[in-house]
């Protein structure tokens, strides 16, 4: 049996396909081609096979775009998250400007989830994440006329040989970088959060703000206050000093 | 024996020569995000060009390519779903994708133009009955259970760029 006439018997019975092994199918048209007559279905000659095609286009190059910020740009970064709710009220002010608030500064922050994880692709391997989800507690504000950014999130869990802490990176207006840094939580409060809902299951941070290896050298301004309760939901206010 | 159940992964290439307005918008937005986020990794005061050079001298900048991905998100969303740059033999049937993933190729803090990024879909897991004369010929349902009885099926030519990435063989 020619290759073609299988192929079409094949393609005539569902059934057949079952029974395929012998099919050793490829990617290259000119073996499935070469020994077919030139087909007669409609009258149109498919014999010459191109030594090399590109994908025609489409006219459909997707719905109608339109222009957006980055996911980033949110003020409530909680996405798919459980957690105690945390309101993060972040206050910068300029060192070159007698202490004054510093507005249109652009604050970027991230911290990790109730179980001690990060929103970040795996390895370079298969992926497991679901793409609509991925970008987790993280999140892009720009200071208002008060010097205040304002995000809500949840209460930050913790990980191994780290006290519980936000990252904080503060750029100008224009994007330029003036200061990475991180917010460290006190530990009455952390303990607290971390004896209940979402958090039992992981305990009690393994690592206090004094002997945590970014925060040990003082961490006195980097310190928040950290206001509410459990059933309310807290509220962190801290004030960065950068040189804007 | 092609039979099986697959996934597929298609990768798409955006640079200065990308010409659909998705494309652009895409190209822009990493480019700003790329400068934000590369000075994190990047020395302050004798900043290095090239995100390879970056990415040399500090082997942390590797998650560049996951914090710029967050420019191009919205876009990918925008998608809903559906390769719209692989459409089936007919043209009007799109791949569908459940994950996705962005990488830098490279780029350049003081020139735009050597911004180049890629993005990979993954498809869901679905049936590889057959490949026709350089068409894969698939159904989106993953179960072939009811192959004897007619399913429907789509056809999509194999070309560069999309690869079957997972293969679980129906004996």
């Amino acid at each position: 049996m020619k290759r073609i006439d299988f192929l079409r018997k094949s393609f005539g019975s569902l059934g057949a396909l079952a029974v395929s092994a012998p099919l050793l199918a490829s990617c290259k048209e000119d073996e499935v081609i070469a020994d077919a007559t030139t087909p007669t279905t409609g009258g149109v000659d498919t014999s010459v096979t191109p030594s090399s095609c590109s994908v025609t286009n489409t006219e459909t190059a997707g719905p109608f775009p339109t222009k957006e910020p980055a996911t980033l740009i949110r003020k409530d970064i909680t996405t798919d998250r459980k957690g105690t709710p945390l309101t993060i009220n972040i206050v910068i002010r300029n060192v070159n400007n007698s202490c004054n608030i510093l507005a249109n500064a652009i604050v970027d922050i991230w911290h990790c989830d109730a179980a001690g994880g990060y929103s970040e692709y795996g390895g370079t391997g298969m992926q497991s994440t679901n793409y609509t989800s991925v970008h987790f507690l993280r999140g892009r504000q720009t200071t208002d006329s008060t010097g205040v950014a304002a995000f809500t999130s949840i209460y930050p869990g913790w990980y191994s040989g780290r006290a519980p802490h936000i990252h904080v990176h503060i750029y100008n207006a224009s994007g330029t970088s003036l200061l990475v840094t991180q917010i460290a939580f006190p530990e009455d409060v952390s303990a607290v959060v971390y004896a209940q809902g979402v958090y039992a299951s992981h305990g009690q941070a393994d690592t206090k703000n004094a002997t945590d290896n970014i925060f040990r050298d003082g961490f006195a301004t980097e310190l928040a206050t950290v206001t509410g309760s459990v059933a309310a939901g807290y509220v962190l206010t801290h004030t960065i000093y950068v040189k804007g | 024996m092609p039979q099986g159940q697959v996934r597929f992964a298609f990768r798409i290439v955006i640079n200065q020569h990308s010409s659909t307005a998705w494309e652009k918008y895409i190209w822009e937005s990493t480019y700003q995000e790329f400068l934000m986020q590369s000075q994190l990794f990047n020395d302050k005061t004798a900043p290095l060009l090239t995100f390879k050079e970056i990415l040399s001298k500090n082997e942390k900048a590797e998650q560049l390519h996951f914090l710029v991905s967050m420019a191009a998100h919205p876009y990918i969303l925008q998608w809903k779903g559906k390769i719209y740059h692989l459409g089936d033999n007919l043209g009007n049937n799109f791949m569908p994708f459940n994950q996705c993933k962005m990488d830098i190729i490279d780029s350049n803090i003081k020139d735009k133009n050597a911004h180049e990024i890629g993005i990979t879909f993954y498809t869901p897991l679905m049936s590889l009955i057959d490949i026709w004369e350089g068409h894969y010929l698939i159904s989106l349902d993953e179960n072939l259970d009811k192959l004897s009885e007619g399913i429907q099926t789509l056809m999509f030519k194999c070309q560069p760029r999309l690869s079957v990435f997972s293969y679980k063989p129906i004996f």
